[in-house]
């Protein structure tokens, strides 16, 4: 089992599929796009089964969206590996998704403008950290930069105006609030630090780890 | 016509590999909170 991994695989399969159809020299990137692939796979198996025991699929299915699609745009913190990004992510999915869910009763009687507040607190956010690329894919141009801002201030607005325009009553508009605010928080230092922080609490002892994620944690600041 | 149906399927499974490759290259992977390293030459 040591020897397996997500990286492993996806680059075996990859190797195979460019054999396969005579691109030997395309290995490396069709093996880069199996690990996405097959890690995404895996990913989400893990969460819809947490999510059907909990009887959270509809929230979390809801969440997923809403972050995958920001969280593409705007980037934000990241593990230093895929297991642990993969627990990281589940706990959080799940956590938020039980939490509205359970929540939502009371939170329908808050009028709009706690809404608009959650709003106004997350767009400020955005508007400050984004977006943010991952440290071995670094923006290209300045101009790529400001296009991805521009893309995520509009996902943001657009996903904004459609809770709004559902009010409080609506389990979709508090999933797309408590989504947008979760990514959010994964733009600032204090989630930098929170993710770090789950990062060497799955990996106790292993200096290596602490080392590559307080080097993250450098560049973002 | 197996060969033929076998070499369509390794074609479509490289297709769908290139483009998840070509479209996480430039921006945050669907990994959400981890992010492969891209391959060197692409």
């Amino acid at each position: 089992m040591r020897g397996i991994s997500i990286h492993s695989l996806g680059y075996m399969v990859g190797a195979h599929i460019a054999k396969k159809v005579d691109q030997p020299d395309r290995a490396n990137f069709l093996g880069y796009g199996a690990e996405i692939l097959i890690g995404g796979i895996v990913k989400l198996a893990v969460l819809f089964l947490v999510s059907a025991v909990l009887g959270i699929v509809i929230e979390a299915a809801l969440l997923l969206a809403v972050i995958a699609v920001v969280r593409t745009l705007s980037g934000g913190a990241h593990c230093s590996a895929y297991y642990r990004c993969l627990i990281t992510s589940v706990l959080v999915f799940t956590t938020l998704g039980y939490t509205i869910k359970t929540m939502h009763p009371l939170m329908s009687l808050l009028p709009s403008a706690a809404l608009a507040g959650i709003i106004t607190l997350y767009t400020y956010l955005y508007w400050g950290y984004a977006p943010q690329a991952p440290l071995n894919k670094p923006f290209k141009s300045k101009a790529a930069e400001t296009d991805f801002r521009c893309y995520t201030l509009i996902a943001v607005f657009s996903l904004s105006l459609i809770a709004l325009l559902l009010g409080t009553e609506s389990l979709t508009s508090w999933i797309i609030a408590g989504g947008l605010l979760w990514q959010a928080f994964t733009l600032t230092p204090a989630g930098h630090g929170f993710i770090k922080f789950m990062d060497v609490l799955l990996s106790p002892g292993r200096e290596e780890v602490k080392n590559n994620v307080e080097a993250v944690n450098k560049s973002h600041v | 016509m197996l060969k033929l149906l076998t070499r369509a399927m390794y074609s479509g499974a490289a297709a769908v590999f290139a483009l998840v490759a070509m479209t996480n290259i430039g921006t945050t992977s669907w990994f959400m909170m981890y992010q492969p390293d891209p391959p060197k030459k692409y």
